[in-house]
């Protein structure tokens, strides 16, 4: 993949740090911190799909979000086509944001129920000063028929649709303004299953047809196979490892990728029962008290003293393989 | 196989909402120790089948018509008195969100010892010595600290395991589980059906298991019901099912998904349209709009679920020997 390797990438996150502050006792005082992101790095190619994922609070959606500029990054840099994000003016940073959309997981809370779903999609264009009027409702009309809905949905209310259907509505808003890069934080989890491929294809269409890029956010590992170019699997607000999709898929390499690979449920009676899942033992550890060294040493079959007390670094093992494990040659 | 094989016999059951079937006239029986996948979409009725059984429907459905046989004795008509006493001693069930369906306010150990407190009549001293044991059998660590905790201490794999010790502690003939993992992180859902896995098979507990995961259901079980819009429209063993689909729906859902074989990052096979309305379901066959073989008589006609001759699978179409024909599509 990484079909755009010789171009600087549209999106490049270094030494990303999102911290919260837990504050205790009388007066309030911070007493410590939850490492949501922990010094996260990767870069994304115009035009591509780049996954991130991983389970419950390991940061992915955090990470997303930061890049977006929706929280504040504790340190690091977000730079978007080339330009870092924190030291953009106020006018500058708006014209970037412009260029950066997301939609979210749940199609029936990121509408607003009281407006028609042609003024929802409307609100970015007018609100940016793009189109009014006349122009407007066409511009509005052309974005349904984008998305696979009618130009006559215009004047209908959220509640007259669907999931799969609000989920469209959602993608054609985020359309409105063309950005070059879309955050899909779990787009189609929410969604029952004869809709999510419906879904899943017209994303895959518009990236075909627009060029748009994707950080797509997933913990479900098939749709990030098929969607995605290239991965990278998050733990407790690490990168643990990151490739190609296909080079993932076909040999995981960090301990925690073979764990959550083996355990993908295949659809297939004979093909699953063959398979051997890793059960791995105990639960994620808190981000609040993260184990020392390496994150996943409290879970992982093959930790050693050395674990404990150093980090292992995100070292390349291949071509575009990156692997965070003391074990990996 | 003589009736006595069947731990529960449902027969005819009809369920409304208002005046809509939502559980219209399901058949299904499990044998002892057998493992039925009862498997559909949000709204398509298999969790209030399996309310029905426990009799635990939410005030607005009804049952209106059918049996429940458990072990021979029509359970359907007995009153809340004689119900509590069937409810966590004979069958029992655990719920998908395991951290909302424990009591906030009560320890986890008194919450196991309940149980067979009230059913069993056990003393406390023999009861706390089974909850201990118990909680060691979900592969619960340190069990006599967590007993003295509440749910909010724990985490949602580890209230998963309560919620089964609960389920298990007085040696049920019947568990129920409604979409046991899907609130649960990947990692620790292999955990969860592992664990599962071993107290069917030392137990000899037959599973009702609720799923839209056709994963899950590829895992656990040995036959599998597959329903839409409120009815039953394929059931047989489950080896027999994914090979080959003798419903439209079932042959179009399993090829949706993104892990059976399409080509990466190539267009998914897809069902047209969305889940119908409760308020508005078609006439004829439930499916009938959303199938590409569907005709007049499907229009104006429900099919029976009728048996597929030379098999152990049954189907609710009228061109159930066509079905192999959208392959081609």
């Amino acid at each position: 993949m990484n079909r755009n390797a010789t171009m600087a990438p549209l999106l490049k996150v270094t030494d990303l740090k999102v911290h919260y502050p837990i504050r205790g006792g009388v007066f309030r005082r911070p007493a410590g911190a939850v490492k949501a992101v922990d010094g996260v790095s990767f870069a994304i190619n115009t035009g591509e799909t780049f996954a991130l994922v991983g389970e419950s609070g390991c940061g992915k959606s955090t990470t997303g979000y930061a890049t977006l500029g929706m929280v504040r990054p504790t340190s690091g840099e977000v730079a978007f086509l080339g330009a870092d994000l924190a030291r953009l003016d106020a006018t500058a940073l708006r014209h970037a944001q412009r260029d950066m959309q997301i939609i979210f997981q749940d199609p029936f809370s990121s509408l607003d129920p009281k407006m028609s779903i042609g003024d929802s999609i409307g609100e970015p264009l007018l609100v940016r000063g793009v189109v009014r009027g006349s122009a407007l409702a066409e511009r509005v009309a052309e974005l349904l028929a984008l998305v696979g809905l009618q130009p006559q949905h215009a004047s209908r209310y959220p509640h007259e649709f669907s999931g799969g259907q609000r989920q469209r509505i959602v993608i054609a808003r985020a359309l409105a303004l063309q950005p070059k890069l879309i955050v899909c934080d779990e787009p189609v989890s929410a969604l029952d299953v004869s809709i999510r491929s419906q879904i899943l294809n017209l994303l895959m269409r518009l990236q075909r047809e627009l060029g748009v890029t994707y950080l797509f956010i997933s913990h479900d590992l098939s749709v990030v196979r098929h969607i995605s170019d290239r991965v990278a699997v998050m733990y407790l607000g690490h990168i643990v490892e990151e490739a190609p999709t296909d080079r993932l898929f076909a040999t995981p390499t960090h301990p925690y990728t073979q764990a959550l690979l083996s355990a993908i449920l295949l659809p297939d009676p004979q093909a699953q029962r063959a398979r051997q899942p890793i059960i791995l033992q105990g639960d994620l550890p808190s981000p609040a008290a993260p184990p020392s060294g390496c994150p996943f040493r409290t879970r992982c079959p093959m930790a050693q003293d050395l674990c404990a007390g150093t980090m292992p670094e995100l070292r390349i093992v291949a071509d575009n393989h990156r692997v965070a494990c003391h074990f990996v040659a | 196989m003589s009736a006595s094989d069947l731990l529960l016999n449902v027969k005819n059951l009809l369920v409304t909402i208002g005046d809509a079937p939502v559980v219209d006239h399901m058949n299904f029986t499990i044998r002892a120790g057998e493992t039925l996948a009862l498997v559909g979409e949000s709204g398509c009725g298999k969790s209030l089948t399996a309310r029905a059984v426990m009799g635990l429907l939410p005030p607005v459905a009804r049952r209106r018509a059918g049996t429940i046989e458990l072990d021979g004795l029509d359970i359907a008509p007995l009153d809340e008195a004689k119900m509590a006493a069937i409810r966590g001693d004979v069958m029992s069930m655990i719920f998908q969100e395991p951290t909302a369906s424990l009591n906030p306010l009560m320890t986890v150990g008194r919450q196991i010892i309940e149980a067979l407190v009230t059913h069993r009549r056990a003393d406390r001293g023999s009861a706390v010595k089974a909850a201990l044991a118990m909680l060691e059998e979900v592969g619960i660590a340190d069990a006599p600290q967590r007993m003295r905790q509440y749910p909010f201490e724990l985490s949602g794999g580890m209230c998963q395991r309560v919620m089964i010790a609960i389920a298990l502690i007085c040696r049920p003939r019947l568990l129920i589980a409604d979409e046991p993992t899907t609130a649960l992180d990947v990692t620790i859902q292999a955990q969860i059906l592992a664990l599962i896995k071993r107290l069917r098979r030392d137990t000899g507990t037959g599973l009702l298991l609720i799923t839209h995961d056709m994963g899950v259901v590829a895992d656990m079980a040995d036959r599998i019901c597959v329903m839409y819009a409120g009815r039953v429209v394929e059931e047989g063993d489950v080896f027999a099912l994914f090979g080959r689909q003798r419903h439209p729906y079932t042959k179009l859902l399993l090829k949706s998904l993104p892990s059976t074989g399409a080509e990466p990052r190539g267009l998914l096979s897809t069902i047209e349209g969305a889940v119908p309305d409760l308020r508005s379901w078609p006439s004829g066959c439930r499916f009938n709009p959303r199938c590409p073989i569907a005709d007049d008589t499907c229009r104006n006609d429900a099919p029976p679920l009728a048996g597929i001759a030379d098999t152990h699978q049954r189907a609710a179409c009228w061109h159930a020997d066509r079905v192999a024909e959208l392959d081609a599509r």
